[in-house]
C-alpha cells in the first residue's frame, strides 16, 4: 500500500527528531527517491549524543576522519593534511599555538612543532558585536563528534576572521549529554543550547508533536505555558537555567513559535515573554530574542512591517530568528523563493542599520547571503534539517521497499551548490574548476574519479568547512561586494560549462545563483 | 494659589488638559515648575506613569522631576508634580514670536531632541505627545532642547493602561498609526520629532501646510502616504535626509531615535 508521508518530518539518522510514533514512515531524499532512511522500531538507536553518552554507537561516531581515513587516504594517494589552510592563508602568517608544542624541560628542546597553529577566536563580546561574521555549527544527530574538530580547523583556515560557534537542540539530549557535547567547544566563545520551544505543544507550530522520550526528559518543554497566558517567572527561569546547565554562553529567550494568523497579537505575546526572560536572565549573560516564525512574517508586507518595527523599537540587541520555509527542492540545495529572500534582505538591512545582531538559525547558505546583506550570522549543519527549517515534502513511498543506495554529494565551491558525485567528476575536468583541498575532501578522494572513499558524513564536514571559508569572506566593510564577487564567479563558471557535457542539470544545477545575484545588487 | 510651597513668587506658565503649570520661586530664589493636577478625575495611574517615566530617564534633555506633593487649594487638595524650571521658553513660544532657528540651529535642535527621545526610549518609555509646547529651550538655546510633560507617556513593559482605540496626543503631530487610532509606540515619537523639525526647517507643517486647522481622516493619511514635500535647498543634507526618514509612513522605516541621533553625529 502506498501512502503519502511527510518525508522531511520523520526520524532518521539525519534528524534529531524523536517522534517514535511514526515508525512506518520513510524518508525520501530527492524526487527520484535516491535515498531512504528507514525507521527502526527504536528511532534513537543511531543517535549520536542523544542522551546516552555511554552508548557504544556514540563511540563509533567519534572516530576521527583525519586519523583513520586520512591515513588510508595518504597511503592510497600520497596526500597530506598539511594543506588545510593553503588555499586561504599562509600557515606562516599564523601565530604559533604554544599549547601544541612539546618542550623537554631538561634540555629546553622544543619538539612536535605544529605545522600550522590555531588562532584564538575573538572573545564573546567581539563575536556578539555585529562587527564580525558568526557561523554556528548546528549539531546534527550523526557524526556530530567531528564538529569540535571542524570548529578548530575552520578557525585555523580562516585565521580567526569568523566566529565559529556551536548550537545544539536541547530537547534532543539529556542534560548530561548536552553539557558534555558543548564542553568540547572550549575554544568557541558562542555556545547555544536551543530549547526548541517552538515545538512545545502549546505553541501551535506546524511541527509534529514531541515524542514520549522528550516529554519524559524535558517536562519544561512538554508543559510550556501557552504564549497567550500570563508570563510564568518560574518556568522562564527553568528554561534559562537548563541552557546554563548545558554550558551555553549565550541565552535564548523563553519564546517559541510566532504564528501569522493573528500576527500582531502573537508578536505581542512574544514581547511579554521576552521581557520576562530579560528579567530572569543574569545581567552578565547575553541573551538573544528567540523567535521561530511562519515565513509570512517575511513575505506579507503588514506582518513584515510589524516584525521590523519590533526589531527597530526593541531595546534588545541580539535577535535569533528562524523562519519556516516552503518546501525546498532539492534538499541540500538553496532556497529560491523570491518573496522569502526579499524579506530576508529587508530584515538583514534593517538590522544592520539599527546596529542589531541578527542570527538566522537553520538557514544554510541563505543565511550566508543574509549575512552579506547585514545579518551577523547564521547556523547550518551537516544534515538538511540543520540547513533548513522548511515545510516537509509529501511523497508516496512503499513500506518495506529496499532503500536505494544513498546519493553521494559534495558541496562545490565552484558553483556554490551541492552536486552528486557524477556531476562533481565531470566538473573537475572544466577549466577554472576550484578543487577543494581540505582534509575532508582528501579523505573522500574528491580529487579522483573514484567514489570508493566517499561517505556523506565526511562530505558534510567539507561543507561546513567550506561555509566557514565563505563566511570569512564577509569579514570586512565590503561584505556585500565580496559575496557578489563570489556569486558572479560561480555564475561565470556555470556559464562556461553550458556548452559542455559537464553542464549541471536537474538538482545539480545551481538555479539559485541568479536569485542571489539579484538580491545582492 | 494656596499651597505648602514657601513661595516668594508664582507665575502662571500654562494650562493643560488636566491642570495648570506655575513657576514658583522659593525664598532661596530657586525656581521650579509646579504642575498641579486640578482635575479631580485625573487617574492616579496616569500620574504614576508620568512619575515613573521621568524618574527612569536621567538625561539633561529630559526635564527632571524633583518631587511629588499634595497641595491644598481653595477647591481642595490636589496632586502636584515639581519639576526643574527650564529657563528659556519653549519652541511654541519662539515660533509664535517669529524667532525661529537658523538651519544650522534647527539641525542641532533635531540632533539633541533625538538624543532626548533616545534617552526616554532606552528606558522603554514613550512620550506620545511631542509638540512645540512640550519642548523647552534651556537658556533659550536651540541646541539645548528639553523634553517636557510626559503626561501621556507610556511605559512599554507593562500592559497598556490606555484603552485603544483612543486618540491620544495632539493631532498635527500624530503619526499615521495614531491617526488610525492604533497604539502609538516609539515610532510615533520619532514621527513627531520629524514634524516639529520639519516646521523649524521650512516654516510649514509637512502635511497641513500653513493652515492651522486640522485635516482629518483619509485626506491627511493620503498626504502622509505621499510623503513630506522637499525641504528648502540649503537645509543641511544630513538633517534633511533624517527628517524625511522620520516622516516615513511605515513605522519601521523611520528607524529608531538612536539611529537618527547617531546619523547626525550624536554619541
Amino acid at each position: 500500500m502506498t501512502e503519502p508521508h511527510d518525508v522531511d518530518d520523520v526520524i532518521g539518522p539525519d534528524d534529531d527528531d524523536d517522534d517514535g510514533d511514526r515508525d512506518d514512515v520513510v524518508e525520501l531524499d530527492d524526487e527520484d527517491g535516491d535515498e531512504y532512511d528507514l525507521l527502526d522500531d527504536d528511532p534513537y538507536a543511531d543517535y549520536d549524543g542523544y542522551g546516552d553518552e555511554d552508548d557504544p554507537a556514540d563511540e563509533d561516531d567519534e572516530r576521527e576522519v583525519d586519523t583513520a581515513e586520512l591515513d588510508a587516504a595518504e597511503a592510497a594517494g600520497g596526500i597530506s593534511v598539511a594543506g588545510d589552510g593553503a588555499e586561504d592563508i599562509a600557515p606562516s602568517s599564523m601565530a604559533p599555538d604554544l599549547s601544541a608544542y612539546t618542550v623537554d624541560i631538561s634540555t629546553g628542546e622544543v619538539t612536535d612543532v605544529p605545522a600550522v597553529a590555531t588562532p584564538v577566536q575573538a572573545d564573546l563580546a567581539a563575536q556578539l558585536s555585529g562587527s564580525m561574521p558568526l557561523l554556528l555549527l548546528a549539531k546534527s544527530a550523526q557524526k556530530a563528534g567531528h564538529l569540535p574538530e571542524v570548529a578548530q580547523v575552520a578557525t585555523r583556515v580562516t585565521g580567526g576572521a569568523v566566529g565559529v560557534g556551536v548550537v545544539l537542540r536541547l530537547p534532543s539530549h539529556t542534560a548530561a549529554a548536552a553539557a558534555a557535547f558543548l564542553a568540547r567547544f572550549g575554544s568557541s566563545p558562542v555556545r547555544l543550547a536551543d530549547p526548541d520551544l517552538y515545538r512545545a505543544p502549546s505553541h501551535g507550530s506546524p511541527d509534529k508533536a514531541i515524542g514520549v522520550r522528550t516529554v519524559k526528559w524535558h517536562p519544561w518543554l512538554a508543559n510550556a505555558p501557552a504564549p497567550s497566558s500570563s508570563t510564568d517567572t518560574a518556568w522562564v527561569g527553568t528554561v534559562l537555567q537548563k541552557q546554563i546547565d548545558a554550558g551555553a554562553t549565550v541565552m535564548l529567550s523563553a519564546t517559541g513559535w510566532v504564528g501569522a494568523t493573528n500576527g500582531a497579537i502573537e508578536l505581542g505575546h512574544a514581547r511579554r515573554w521576552v521581557a520576562a526572560s530579560r528579567a530572569a536572565a543574569r545581567p552578565s549573560t547575553p541573551m538573544f530574542v528567540n523567535l521561530t516564525m511562519d515565513r509570512a512574517w517575511l513575505t506579507d508586507s503588514n506582518l513584515r512591517s510589524l516584525l521590523l518595527q519590533e526589531l527597530v523599537e526593541s531595546n534588545e540587541r541580539l535577535w535569533y530568528l528562524r523562519f519556516r520555509w516552503p518546501v525546498t527542492n532539492p534538499r541540500y540545495g538553496q532556497l529560491r523563493d523570491a518573496a522569502v529572500l526579499d524579506g530576508y534582505k529587508l530584515l538583514a538591512v534593517t538590522a544592520a542599520l539599527e546596529g542589531k545582531v541578527l542570527v538566522l538559525p537553520n538557514s544554510g547558505l541563505t543565511g550566508w547571503v543574509a549575512t552579506a546583506l547585514g545579518a551577523t550570522g547564521f547556523s547550518t549543519g551537516m544534515s538538511w534539517g540543520e540547513q533548513a527549517y522548511a515545510d516537509p515534502r509529501i511523497v508516496s513511498a512503499r513500506k518495506g521497499e529496499p532503500p536505494p543506495p544513498p546519493t553521494l554529494r559534495l558541496f562545490e565551491r565552484s558553483l556554490l551548490h551541492t552536486v552528486d558525485h557524477a556531476s562533481h567528476v565531470a566538473l573537475m575536468a572544466q577549466q577554472d574548476y576550484l578543487l577543494c583541498r581540505c582534509r575532508y575532501c582528501q579523505a573522500l578522494g574528491a580529487h579522483t574519479q573514484s567514489p570508493a572513499r566517499w561517505d556523506r558524513e565526511t562530505a558534510g564536514l567539507h561543507y561546513l568547512l567550506r561555509v566557514a571559508r565563505l563566511t570569512a569572506m564577509l569579514n570586512g566593510p565590503a561584505r556585500r561586494t565580496e559575496a557578489t564577487r563570489e556569486v558572479l564567479r560561480a555564475q561565470q563558471f556555470l556559464k562556461a560549462t553550458a556548452t559542455t557535457a559537464a553542464a549541471p542539470t536537474g538538482n545539480n544545477a545551481p538555479a539559485h545563483l541568479s536569485e542571489w545575484y539579484r538580491l545582492l545588487l | 494659589m494656596q499651597a505648602v510651597f514657601h513661595a516668594e513668587a508664582a507665575s502662571f506658565l500654562g494650562r493643560g488638559a488636566f491642570g495648570e503649570t506655575w513657576r514658583v520661586v522659593d525664598s532661596a530664589g530657586t525656581s521650579t515648575a509646579v504642575k498641579i493636577i486640578l482635575d479631580e478625575g485625573y487617574p492616579q495611574a496616569l500620574l504614576t506613569r508620568e512619575v515613573g517615566g521621568l524618574q527612569r530617564a536621567q538625561d539633561p534633555r529630559v526635564v527632571a522631576l524633583l518631587d511629588v506633593r499634595e497641595v491644598e487649594l481653595a477647591i481642595g487638595a490636589r496632586q502636584a508634580l515639581v519639576f526643574e524650571f527650564v529657563a528659556g521658553g519653549d519652541v511654541a513660544g519662539r515660533l509664535a514670536a517669529g524667532a525661529g532657528p537658523s538651519w544650522d540651529e534647527a539641525a542641532q535642535f533635531l540632533r539633541e531632541l533625538l538624543g532626548a527621545v533616545n534617552a526616554l526610549h532606552a528606558v522603554d518609555t514613550v512620550h506620545r505627545d511631542i509638540k512645540p509646547e512640550n519642548v523647552a529651550l534651556r537658556g533659550s538655546s536651540w541646541s539645548a532642547p528639553v523634553l517636557l510633560d510626559l503626561g501621556l507617556a507610556k511605559l512599554l513593559n507593562v500592559e497598556s493602561m490606555t484603552q485603544y482605540p483612543a486618540l491620544m496626543g495632539t493631532l498635527p503631530y500624530m503619526a499615521p498609526e495614531q491617526v488610525q487610532q492604533e497604539s502609538g509606540r516609539k515610532a510615533a515619537d520619532v514621527w513627531a520629532v520629524g514634524v516639529v523639525s520639519y516646521i523649524l526647517l521650512s516654516g510649514r507643517h509637512p502635511f497641513l501646510g500653513g493652515r492651522s486647522t486640522a485635516v482629518l481622516g483619509e485626506e491627511l493619511l493620503d498626504r502622509m502616504r505621499a510623503g513630506a514635500p522637499p525641504l528648502p535647498a540649503g537645509v543641511p543634507g544630513d538633517a534633511a535626509a533624517v527628517v524625511h526618514r522620520l516622516l516615513s509612513f511605515d513605522a519601521f522605516e523611520r528607524g529608531s531615535a538612536g539611529r537618527a541621533y547617531r546619523d547626525l553625529g550624536g554619541t
